[in-house]
Parts: structure tokens; C-alpha cells; sequence
């Protein structure tokens, strides 16, 4: 549809038209010699062919037009009907189509793809180089990532993907508790109590009190005891944190869900009105309202409403016009799918595929009925 | 002034350019919705006025359009909702007709016009958002015209120039085409509003009309497009169908959802010149006689085909 070639160059100026009317009676007149393709009128599809120079203002409001994202998504040949209707010529069109870079919707999961994968072997690589930076940076990195994957476009194997990115991290937080920090705060414990240890067999004579031993060690123990508590409320905070942000995930696969969902019934919808016997079309506004609702339910983006709204503000001045009242019944009957009574099977197929029309008993009129009178 | 009653919902009338008294009906049943159709030949009687009915074929889906060839004085094509298009000759008996069914739009075909100069191929207008070019005896079209964004309601041929052709369409513009060109040579925004049909001059080449929803026609010179010529206002609903004159240069007929036949001279400050409101239902197709000054017809939804002389009253 975009790919129109440029009309043939006109090989004339406006003047033309004025030696239009030769050129044809020429051309009329060897039509009478009885050979009407011997010689075609040379020029005159010139006067039928856009001269104008390319208006760059109005390429520049295409371009806008163009670059907008809610147009972007949506289908090419609304975008160029917009602009026709808007009184942009073909070239005009043309050259602004060329000057905004119009990714072809392929591309988009293409790249979706790429990033898909570049992201989570980077978490996957903070993972398992893991060693001081925080257990809780690895799973929002993950969580992250993978909720930029669902804003972007959404599929299946991303949620997966996600899921697991979730659930490895979590796994990966629980080991490495257990394996690093555990220990860690046990040896530090114990290295703890043994200098405790030390300083009271330093200190046997001076502070021999068993009284003074036990606070100590029921401080240390405390202390030690607050870095678990902050250490396990980290944990917990992260986890919280994991847990909203899987929620929000969840969130987000519903809403996509139910957007499938409200599609498949929409494209059921047109099956079926497709299907059905019956035409939508009242009036022309009718027809193209329940037209243009049927398409905007359809098409990718909302830009459908947007660009039909300009075709589908009320109609024109005044209200529909009044429609015989049987014809509304008909409609009626016809949208509920009963079908009207009166109508019969009737086969109009050709009886004879190879039949020839009969012999014309009047001979065509040198230059055609009709045109014999426009040379007055 | 003769009538005659159709039993399915009037859709298109055309007169035959062979024979004066000659005319074929395009009609639908249930308004067009939704069952079968017909398309009636009828011959005037040159001493009373009766029409009477030579022949009619029936249709399993509803007759939108029919038009009279050009070369052979009894075939007609018509335009049928199921998108199919068949060609019947009147010459030869209902049992063998039709001679052909052509199909290979996808939607309805919603209008028809048959080459007045090269007499030898037709155009067809689909829902189906194209235009397609036809001769009577390929199997198949020879061009598809698919630029439109929406229905084409109407095609019509220039009368001077043999390749050249317009389309009416509902995405709100009038393409100018010409079959030696892969795509549309000019791009006429003419209306904020779905554009129904579309007329060349007879006696002007870069003149075209363009009938819209919006219930106005417009005269548009090609040479200068931005602007139109002569704008008719007047009607009172959607303007259904246009035809300009083959007999005066400046006389255009409208038929409308108004019920109304309207005559103009866009050439007058006070353009209308005629209305005729003999119809009863919306007034959907309008034709006038080449061969025969002032001798016009209309169709409507009534199921009723007057035939009238310009000036006269249809119903007297």
C-alpha cells in the first residue's frame, strides 16, 4: 500500500489542457477510421496528475504527525488515510513516511529478545559472583529486570522466566545465609567469647567477678543476638519486598490476561459478525460506527480511536435520517440472527460457463453511445 | 408519467444506451440487508404510460448496482452484495443467463460503470476498499485499484479521456486514476464526510462532482482541486447518487436520503432548478437518458421507477 511508484513525469505544463481537446479530436478522428488503438491521446493524464511542488511545512506537520507513539502503533494505511484527508499530496506523504523511521513491528520482539537475554545473565552473573554485596541486591535486580520485560511486551516464557529468576534468588538468599552469614556470625560469636575468655583469664585477678563475666557475656550475647534480629529483619524486609514486587508481577500478567482475553472475545465478536448473514450497515454513519468500533477493538493500539475520531465526530449537521420503520425491524431481526422470512434459495450461478453473448443487433455507434453527444 | 413497481426495494436504475424507451432496475429485498435480489429490464410503451417488463433475473444476494454494456446492445452487468458480479443478456432466455459470475471481491459490489469510450471493459466499486477493471470476456479483472482506506461507493469513467477514471470512496476522498498508472494520480480530499458518488462532466474533462454525507456536492476543477468550482447545498439528508447531464453542460441531477430528486445548474448563483419529491422512502438511484433530452428516472426504497420528462411531475 505504501509502495507507490511516482506517477509518470508530466511531460507538459498547466497550459496543456488547452490543446487537450486537439489532441483528443485527433485521436477521435483515427478512432473513426475504425482502428480506436491505433494512436492514444499523447498527453492529457498530465492535467490529472499532481504538480504541485512538495509543501515542506506541511511534511514537517506529517512528520510530527508520524513520530507521535500512539501513532506508531498504529496500521499504515490509517496513517496515510489521516494524512490524505488532511489534503497532503502523495509525494508529500511519501517524503514524510521516509523521514520518520518507522521500525516494522517485527523488529520490536526482536529486540524485546536481546534484552530478554542480556538482563538475566546479568543477574544471573550477580549471583553467582556474589559474595559481599548484599543478598537483597540481587533479587531486586532480578525482580526489576524482569518487570521491565513485562512493560515493554509480555509473553509467556518471560513470566517463567521471571518466576524463576524470583524463586533462584530467593533460593540463592537461603543458602548463602545459611553457608556465609551463619557461620560468619558464629565464628564471630565464638571469637567474641573466646577474647571474652581471654580478657577474664587476663583479668582472673582483677575482675574475678562472676557477676561482671555474665554481663559481659550476656552483652556480647546481645549484641550478637541484635545482629541477627537486624540481620534476619533485613531478610524479612527483603522478602516483603520480594513478595510486593511478585505481587505487582502477578498484577501485571492479570492485566495482560485480561487484555488477551477481552481481544479473543472482540475477535469472536467479528467472526461472528462476519459469519452472521446480516449487513451493519443503517446509514452510512452506522456503518462506519459499528465499523470503526469493530476495528478499533481489533488493532493494536488505541491510536484507531483517535484517528477515526476525526471521521467519527457526530454526523454532519443534522441526525440520522428517518428510516422506514420495517427497515428497523429488518435490522433488528437481523442482529438478533433470525433470518426474514421471504428469502429464498435462488442458484444464479451460470447455467453455461462457456455461454457467448449473443449477436448485438445494433452496432456500436463509431465513438460509443454515449460519448457520440461530448463532441458538441 | 410512468411507474412501475418493483417487488424488492429499488437500488440503482440505468437507461440503455441503444434503445430510448429501454431501462434496467437494480433491486434488493429487505432494503438490501439481507435476501435475494433482481434485476428487472423494462421497456417504456411509446403510447401509454406503462411500463412493461421484458425480462428479469433473480439473485440469491441483493442487486446494488447494473450497467449496460456498451458494445452489445442487450448484455448488462450487475453488481451483486455477495461480491460477485454476473453479466446477463437480455437476448437470450432466462434459463441461460446468466453468462457469467465474476468473483473475486471480498465485500459487496457496490457500483458499476461501463467504458463509454473504449466501450470494452467496465469498472466495479467494492466494499472490499478497491476498485477493480473488468471486460466482458476475461474470466478475470485485469487491475486492481486498492488504495482507498475504506468502501468505494462509486467509479466512473471520464468521458473524453479513455484511461482515466475517479472513485468515490468513504475514507472522505475522490481518487483520480488512470489504468496505465500503478497507483492514483491525484488525491481529492473533498469532504469531511463519507463521499457516495462521484460524476465526471460531459463537456468538461477536468470537471468532477463529488456527493457526500455531508449532504452537499461539490464541483471540483482537477487542474485547481484544492478549492471546489461550486458547492450545491440544498439537500437534507446524504446525497445518494450524482449524474451530470449529457445534454447541457451545467445541469447535474442528485438523488438523496431525503427522499428528493434535485436538478442544479452550478454555473447559477441560485443553483437548484428542480426538485421532485414523488418518492416515498429514500431516493437511492437516479438516472438520465442519453439518447432522449430531459428524459430522466429515479428509484427509491419504495419499490417504485418513475420515468419523466424534465419539467413534468413524475406522479401525474
Amino acid at each position: 500500500m505504501a509502495t507507490t511508484q511516482p506517477p509518470a513525469p508530466p511531460n507538459s505544463t498547466e497550459d496543456k489542457p488547452q490543446t487537450t481537446p486537439e489532441v483528443v479530436q485527433q485521436a477521435n478522428e483515427v478512432q473513426q477510421d475504425g482502428r480506436p488503438e491505433a494512436a492514444k491521446p499523447i498527453v492529457p493524464a498530465s492535467v490529472f496528475v499532481n504538480s504541485e511542488p512538495i509543501r515542506e511545512d506541511q511534511v514537517s506537520n506529517a512528520v510530527k504527525f508520524l513520530s507521535h507513539p500512539k501513532v506508531r502503533g498504529s496500521p499504515v494505511i490509517y496513517r496515510r488515510s489521516f494524512l490524505e484527508r488532511k489534503g497532503l499530496t502523495k509525494e508529500e506523504i511519501d517524503e514524510a513516511f521516509r523521514r520518520v523511521p518507522d521500525p516494522p513491528p517485527s523488529s520490536q520482539p526482536a529486540s524485546l529478545n536481546q534484552d530478554g537475554q542480556v538482563k538475566p545473565s546479568s543477574s544471573v552473573q550477580t549471583q553467582a559472583t556474589m559474595q559481599t554485596p548484599p543478598p537483597v541486591a540481587a533479587a531486586p535486580t532480578g525482580i526489576v529486570s524482569a518487570g521491565t520485560l513485562a512493560q515493554r511486551q509480555f509473553h509467556w516464557y518471560h513470566a517463567v522466566f521471571a518466576v524463576g529468576v524470583l524463586a533462584a534468588s530467593g533460593a540463592g538468599t537461603a543458602v548463602l545465609i545459611k553457608n556465609a552469614i551463619i557461620p560468619r556470625l558464629k565464628s564471630w560469636i565464638r571469637k567474641v567469647v573466646l577474647e571474652e575468655e581471654n580478657e577474664n583469664a587476663k583479668k582472673s585477678d582483677a575482675k574475678p567477678s562472676l557477676a561482671e563475666e555474665a554481663a559481659a557475656a550476656a552483652k556480647a550475647a546481645a549484641a550478637a543476638a541484635a545482629d541477627v534480629a537486624r540481620a534476619s529483619q533485613e531478610m524479612l524486609s527483603s522478602k516483603n519486598e520480594e513478595r510486593r514486587r511478585f505481587e505487582e508481577f502477578m498484577n501485571l500478567i492479570d492485566v495482560q490476561v485480561q487484555e488477551m482475553k477481552s481481544m479473543s472475545n472482540a475477535i469472536r465478536k467479528l467472526e461472528g459478525q462476519a459469519d452472521s448473514s446480516g449487513r451493519t450497515f443503517v446509514d452510512h454513519e452506522d456503518h462506519r460506527v459499528s465499523a470503526s468500533s469493530t476495528k478499533q477493538s481489533y488493532a493494536n493500539g488505541r491510536v484507531d480511536a483517535d484517528v477515526r475520531s476525526v471521521r467519527s465526530a457526530s454526523p454532519p449537521a443534522s441526525a440520522e435520517p428517518p428510516h422506514p420503520k420495517s427497515y428497523m425491524e429488518i435490522m433488528a431481526m437481523v442482529q438478533r440472527g433470525e433470518k426474514p422470512s421471504n428469502i429464498r434459495e435462488i442458484n444464479d450461478m451460470p447455467p453455461n460457463p462457456n455461454q457467448q453473448p449473443s449477436n448485438p443487433r445494433i452496432a456500436p455507434r463509431t465513438k460509443g453511445a454515449t460519448t457520440n453527444l461530448f463532441t458538441k | 408519467m410512468p411507474v412501475f413497481k418493483t417487488p424488492f426495494n429499488g437500488y440503482s436504475v440505468k437507461f440503455s444506451p441503444f434503445y430510448e424507451s429501454r431501462l434496467a432496475v437494480a433491486t434488493a429485498q429487505n432494503f438490501g440487508i439481507l435476501g435475494n435480489g433482481r434485476v428487472h429490464v423494462i421497456d417504456l410503451s411509446p403510447s401509454s404510460p406503462v411500463i412493461n417488463e421484458l425480462i428479469a433475473f433473480d439473485t440469491a444476494d441483493g442487486v446494488y448496482d447494473v450497467a449496460w454494456s456498451e458494445s452489445h446492445d442487450s448484455v448488462l452487468v450487475a453488481a451483486i452484495a455477495d461480491g460477485s458480479i454476473k453479466i446477463y443478456d437480455t437476448a437470450l432466455p432466462p434459463h441461460s443467463n446468466p453468462l457469467r459470475s465474476l468473483k473475486e471481491h471480498a465485500r459487496e459490489v457496490h457500483g458499476l460503470d461501463y467504458n463509454p469510450t473504449r466501450r470494452d471493459s467496465f469498472l466495479s466499486a467494492s466494499w472490499d476498499d478497491s476498485v477493480k477493471l473488468w471486460t466482458l470476456d476475461r474470466p478475470g479483472s485485469l487491475r486492481t485499484f486498492r488504495e482507498h482506506a475504506y468502501c468505494v461507493y462509486s467509479a466512473s469513467w471520464n468521458p473524453k479521456h479513455a484511461d482515466v477514471f475517479a472513485s468515490a470512496s468513504g475514507d472522505c476522498t475522490v481518487r483520480i486514476w488512470d489504468v496505465r498508472e500503478p497507483g492514483s494520480t491525484m488525491i481529492i480530499p473533498g469532504h469531511e464526510h463519507e463521499i457516495l458518488s462521484c460524476d465526471w462532466n460531459k463537456y468538461d474533462d477536468c470537471l468532477i462532482a463529488s456527493a457526500s454525507v455531508d449532504k452537499s456536492i461539490k464541483i471540483w476543477d482537477v487542474r485547481n482541486y484544492r478549492v471546489p468550482v461550486s458547492v450545491l447545498n440544498g439537500h437534507g439528508y446524504a446525497v445518494r447518487k450524482i449524474k451530470f447531464s449529457p445534454h447541457r453542460r451545467n445541469l447535474i441531477v442528485s438523488c438523496s436520503y431525503d427522499m428528493t430528486v434535485c436538478l442544479w445548474d452550478f454555473m447559477v448563483e441560485d443553483a437548484l432548478v428542480g426538485r421532485y419529491d414523488h418518492h416515498t422512502e429514500f431516493a437511492v438511484g437516479v438516472d438520465l437518458s442519453v439518447l432522449v433530452d430531459g428524459l430522466m428516472a429515479s428509484t427509491g426504497w419504495d419499490e417504485l421507477v418513475y420515468v419523466w420528462q424534465q419539467g413534468m411531475d413524475p406522479r401525474a
